[in-house]
């Protein structure tokens, strides 16, 4: 029993982590229809981020509760900044162009970042911020499960993050435009919403968000930082979102929860060489039962 | 009718004729000295040349919507390589009938693993069409990476070097007349009626699944062979060659030529590789000149956005306007940027390797900002381009 | 023949209607006008233009500097040929400061009888095509009298590949695979191979009495898959056994659910060949989900970070290596030193070995007296016992560097502590 149990405390986790990359590229694809393939280099651009905060507060030498916070909120808005900018810089001039067009840029952009981390970022050797905060991670013992407390954290603000979201989402007015231009982006703008500051504010929540998820990851697990960080991460958060029904919000959160247990599940089972084909082949099922995702609706098509 | 096809056939055979003669010519007298890495080029651009023309057929003629071209690539690759040392050395084939076995077995299993991804594409519309495609590429590399009589993440090396320049220059001549033929004839205006309007063609009558198919099976076919020839080449593959950067930046050629244009796809493939490899030559750069040029760029892109905007140039052209900027950025750039060289942040110097892949990206940006549709948007190269009169294409 | 135009990809509501998503007009007189050719002649040399404009830049920024050439004059040019991009950036970072480090000792204690030797790197980006190329530009375009390089296997092969047919010979510094030595006379390597490391591991693990044995296998890295064979082979052959084996990729950043297994099955010992980077994580995880056991790996792990990396958790944990810091070798503290004074920060196993990968070249050189192919090729192969940082090196006929390999223990002020050594003869 504690064993499955530890598992599903881990492919929680686990799921939590896509789950908030998955938001991010949701949010963009269902305001813009864009896949923004620059998403996981922006997580991993918030990794080291992380790390440079980490030790510009002297997070490693005299660990507190509020340096965490800033750690996870220094690490949100670099990546918010880094989202608006890519949008701005990249996508916005062909708004009106073919989308394959601004993919190719997306693509572009992924690649012009993981190849400035290499000339910008400390790489060699690889740094992990984990190992600077040790003590923030310890594990309790609660009968025969061992829990671990970063695992929960990871947990915890994943959770309060997307109600964060829905909160932002449902009740603001920008998430009101946000939820417009989703709808119909041509109308929404004609409708007086200003488009240009609903995506810029998207592109923001979004890349906040995978800051969030960089800082969580980075901090608690302990992986050293390499350029490729977010390459992996973001195309299996991409896979969760469509798995979810892209452009649908509580579907992101549904599919990256499920990827991480399915992922999870598969390790468990002793197939873990096959796990991230494994994620990618419930993904193709799932989309022959389902074309739109598992929430997501599907358009009737008018001619 | 019998004229007509007498004529088609016998421009292909001599077109596949010249091919092979230039990549005798090419084999024969780049084979060493510093030419010999030309020609590294020239196989490089050919075997990309094909992978991208055959994308196009699915990406921008069919309009399918396909992220996972690699898989078919490797398919093609592993294929080759398997057999070629377990089987057929085994039946004593040698040398190029050798190499057509492997094409022939190549392209046929990427064939059918294009016919397994576009089962799918029937019910999948768009981007999740692109994502499942892009999960069909990591199944098959994942695969690859688990099988131990694969190679394991090793992958396979020993491979019989029987491809020849001169092959590859006929496949990639094949290549472009089977997908130009296929353009022009009844065929050709399915799969591009599926592209501009599935519904509509379907209610004329076009058998879009089938065509849907067919499209994926003939890319994934020509995938299929590069991949073979690739392994004879190389004599070494491993899952690492076919990992997913290599679908974007076939993706990438694709679109940065212009979404169905062949011509484009094949200019583009050339010069994104010519492009990575030239910028290996590329010496050391000092940071001040560098980053200044960068700055009078983006400021000289600005004002000159804005004096296009402004006076619509009749004279000059915009052409002319970024052309000046560019130049005006270079030039001042350097110039300035020399006598900052004193303070410390602007003297220290950057590699080509440093720089190769970022200009690269930034290239790849700034074309497709500049030209959303592509080089040669839907267009193909025509000879009338340099007639003298020129007649109307359309009667 | 005709120019086909197919309108914007995208359906219009109307010709006439300026199609929004496409960002075309699609006029009537400007559709035909589109058709007859004339404006994309021109529209295409636009862009012709442009991309000239863009090689301007290119060019404008160059400052390449080419001299053809092996001549017994002027500096003699070694290629390195190393992954400065892609996945393994890292390594390939390592290995540069270590070779040019090398390159600086032996120029300044005189080069070649006055003649300096100038590296000239090569980027692989990680990817076994692009070292073939460059491997190419570098015995082809600049004529360099020996290849340096590669850490992953699969690039080796293509690199050593290019050197054989060259007839220069090429020294890797990472390159574990056994198989490689059949590439020819060009090859040869300092680090470990699989089937030497693999049967220390192994032996290791018999004569501590452990009888059940989990691996963990990193499944991206050959290395890794190569020497968990290995120690597979010499566990089994010895009554060992083992319990399991659960698989990683490099980078990932969670371990449990595997651990989680692993621990299910109570091995004596959890072997992982793997690189530090992962290691060190997986050690740390695998004692938060209470994994009580002997963790052991190899030469990846060695790091001098490995303790501040894996926490109190890796303290005990025992691998195998080429050198420690500690060691008292004059050789090993003058590197060390050196490094750290160059770089400010402490020298790794794959800089160690691309360093001695460097040395050895030079040392061969020096005997060679000359920079010919062949000469160069048979000096090698003909190294002997050279005291390198990372052991006294021999380079068999095979071309497979025969040295000592030390069992270390990871102690708790972060030195690794020798626990066993075995000499080659021995195995």
């Amino acid at each position: 029993m504690s064993y499955y149990i530890q598992q599903l405390i881990v492919g929680l986790q686990v799921g939590a982590i896509y789950a908030l990359l998955a938001l991010g590229y949701t949010m963009v694809y269902g305001v813009l229809r864009l896949i923004n393939f620059a998403h996981g280099e922006v997580y991993m651009v918030g990794a080291f981020f992380t790390l440079f905060i980490s030790r510009w507060i002297h997070a490693p030498e005299d660990p507190a509760l509020w340096k965490l916070f800033t750690m996870l909120f220094g690490a949100m808005m670099v990546c918010a900044i880094l989202g608006a900018t890519i949008e701005q810089v990249a996508y916005r001039p062909l708004r009106k162009s073919p989308r394959i067009a601004s993919l190719i840029t997306a693509i572009g952009v992924s690649l012009l970042l993981q190849n400035l981390a290499i000339l910008v970022f400390p790489i060699n050797p690889p740094p992990a911020v984990a190992t600077e905060v040790i003590p923030f991670q310890r594990s309790i013992q609660v009968g025969d499960i061992t829990l671990d407390i970063g695992k929960m954290a990871i947990f915890a603000v994943a959770i309060g993050m997307m109600i964060l979201l829905w909160w932002i989402v449902m009740k603001t007015k920008m998430g009101r435009g946000m939820r417009a231009a989703s709808h119909d982006f041509d109308a929404a703008a004609l409708m007086g919403v200003d488009v240009n500051k609903v995506v810029r504010f998207t592109f923001i929540v979004g890349s906040a968000l995978a800051g969030a998820a960089a800082m969580l990851n980075s901090t608690f697990l302990g992986t050293p930082l390499r350029v490729d960080y977010g390459l992996l991460p973001g195309v299996k958060a991409f896979t969760a979102a469509v798995l979810g029904g892209i452009g649908n919000i509580p579907g992101a959160a549904l599919g990256g929860m499920l990827m991480g247990l399915a992922e999870t599940s598969v390790s468990a089972a002793h197939l873990s060489s096959y796990r991230d084909a494994v994620a990618f082949i419930i993904l193709v099922l799932v989309l022959l039962l389902r074309p739109s995702g598992l929430l997501g609706s599907s358009k009737v098509e008018k001619v | 009718m019998a004229r007509f096809w007498a004529t088609r056939l016998t421009s292909i055979a001599i077109v596949i004729l010249l091919a092979f003669v230039i990549g005798q010519y090419v084999d024969a007298t780049m084979a060493s000295g510093p030419a010999n890495i030309v020609r590294r080029i020239i196989y490089l651009c050919s075997l990309y040349g094909i992978l991208s023309v055959s994308l196009n057929l699915i990406n921008g003629i069919t309009g399918q919507f396909s992220i996972g071209h690699a898989a078919f690539y490797q398919i093609g690759a592993y294929t080759a390589g398997f057999l070629s040392r377990g089987v057929f050395t085994h039946w004593g084939l040698q040398g190029p009938l050798l190499l057509l076995a492997s094409t022939v077995t190549g392209a046929l299993m990427a064939a059918v693993g294009g016919w397994i991804v576009g089962m799918p594409s029937l019910r999948l519309k768009g981007d999740y069409l692109a994502i499942a495609t892009l999960g069909f590429g990591e199944i098959v590399r994942i695969f690859a990476i688990n099988q131990d009589w694969l190679g394991g993440a090793y992958g396979m090396s020993g491979i019989p070097a029987v491809t020849k320049l001169s092959y590859l220059l006929m496949l990639v001549a094949l290549t472009i007349a089977i997908c130009r033929n296929l353009l022009l004839s009844v065929h050709g205006k399915a799969f591009l009626s599926i592209r501009e309007d599935e519904m509509a063609a379907d209610a004329m009558g076009v058998n879009t699944a089938r065509y849907k198919i067919w499209a994926f099976v003939i890319g994934a076919g020509m995938a299929g062979a590069a991949g073979a020839m690739y392994a004879h080449f190389e004599t070494y593959i491993g899952p690492t060659s076919f990992f997913m950067d290599v679908s974007f930046i076939v993706l990438a050629m694709v679109v940065v030529g212009g979404t169905g244009s062949i011509t484009g796809s094949l200019v583009s493939a050339v010069l994104l590789i010519v492009l990575q490899e030239k910028l290996r030559d590329l010496g050391s750069i000092t940071a001040g000149p560098l980053y200044l040029v960068a700055l009078l760029l983006f400021i000289g892109a600005y004002v000159a956005a804005g004096l296009c905007r402004r006076f619509r140039p009749k004279p000059l052209g915009a052409t002319g306007i970024w052309g000046g900027t560019i130049l005006f950025a270079l030039v001042a750039g350097n110039l300035i940027g020399q006598r900052l060289e004193v303070i410390s942040t602007f003297s220290q110097t950057f590699e080509a390797y440093q720089l190769r892949m970022v200009i690269f990206s930034i290239t790849l940006i700034v074309i497709m900002i500049v030209r959303p549709q592509g080089m040669f948007g839907h267009h193909e190269f025509s000879w009338q381009l340099f007639a003298r009169k020129r007649r109307p294409a359309l009667p | 023949m005709e120019v086909s135009v197919t309108g914007c990809g995208y359906s219009c509501p109307a010709k006439g209607a300026v199609c929004k998503k496409a960002g075309i007009e699609t006029s009537p007189q400007k559709f035909l006008r589109q058709r007859r050719g004339k404006v994309y002649g021109m529209k295409i040399f636009a862009v012709l233009l442009k991309i000239a404009a863009v090689s301007i830049l290119v060019a404008g920024c160059t400052s390449s500097e080419k001299s053809g050439g092996a001549g017994d004059k002027g500096d003699i040019k070694v290629g390195l040929y190393t992954s400065m991009t892609g996945s393994e950036s890292a390594w390939g970072q390592a290995s540069k400061e270590s070779v040019d480090l090398a390159t600086e000792e032996f120029n300044e204690s005189g080069g070649l009888n006055g003649r300096k030797v100038k590296i000239i790197l090569q980027d692989t980006g990680s990817q076994a095509e692009q070292a073939k190329t460059v491997a190419q530009r570098l015995t082809d375009t600049d004529q360099v009298v020996a290849l340096l390089g590669e850490i992953a296997s699969g690039r080796t092969q293509q690199g050593a590949s290019v050197a054989q047919a060259k007839g220069i010979p090429d020294i890797t510094s990472g390159s574990t695979r056994d198989d490689l030595a059949a590439i020819g006379d060009s090859f040869n390597r300092v680090c470990f191979n699989d089937s030497m490391q693999g049967k220390v591991l192994g032996q290791f693990v018999v004569d501590k009495g452990w009888k059940k044995v989990a691996l963990m296998v990193d499944r991206k890295q050959p290395y890794s898959t190569g020497l968990a064979a290995q120690i597979e082979k010499i566990v089994t052959a010895n009554g060992g056994q083992i319990v399991a084996t659960e698989f990683y990729q490099g980078g990932d950043p969670e371990f449990s659910a595997q651990l989680v297994n692993i621990k299910q099955k109570n091995p004596d010992v959890l072997i992982i060949p793997g690189y530090y980077t992962e290691a060190a994580a997986i050690c740390k995880q695998a004692r938060q989900n209470g994994l009580k056991m002997q963790l052991m790996g190899g030469d990846g792990w060695s790091n001098p970070d490995l303790r501040k990396q894996g926490g109190p958790d890796i303290v005990g944990a025992m691998f195998t290596d080429h050198f420690t810091n500690k060691d008292p070798d004059p050789v090993v503290q003058d590197f060390v030193k050196r490094y750290q004074q160059k770089y400010s920060k402490k020298p790794e196993a794959i800089g160690a070995l691309a360093y001695d990968s460097a040395k050895v070249l030079f040392d061969a050189m020096k005997r060679a007296k000359s920079t010919d192919g062949a000469a160069l090729k048979k000096s090698v192969r003909e190294t002997k016992d050279f005291p390198g940082v990372t052991g006294k090196i021999t380079i068999d006929d095979k071309g497979n560097a025969k040295k000592r390999v030390l069992v270390v223990r990871v102690e708790d002020d972060g030195s690794f502590s020798v626990v066993k050594v075995y000499e080659p003869d021995k195995l």
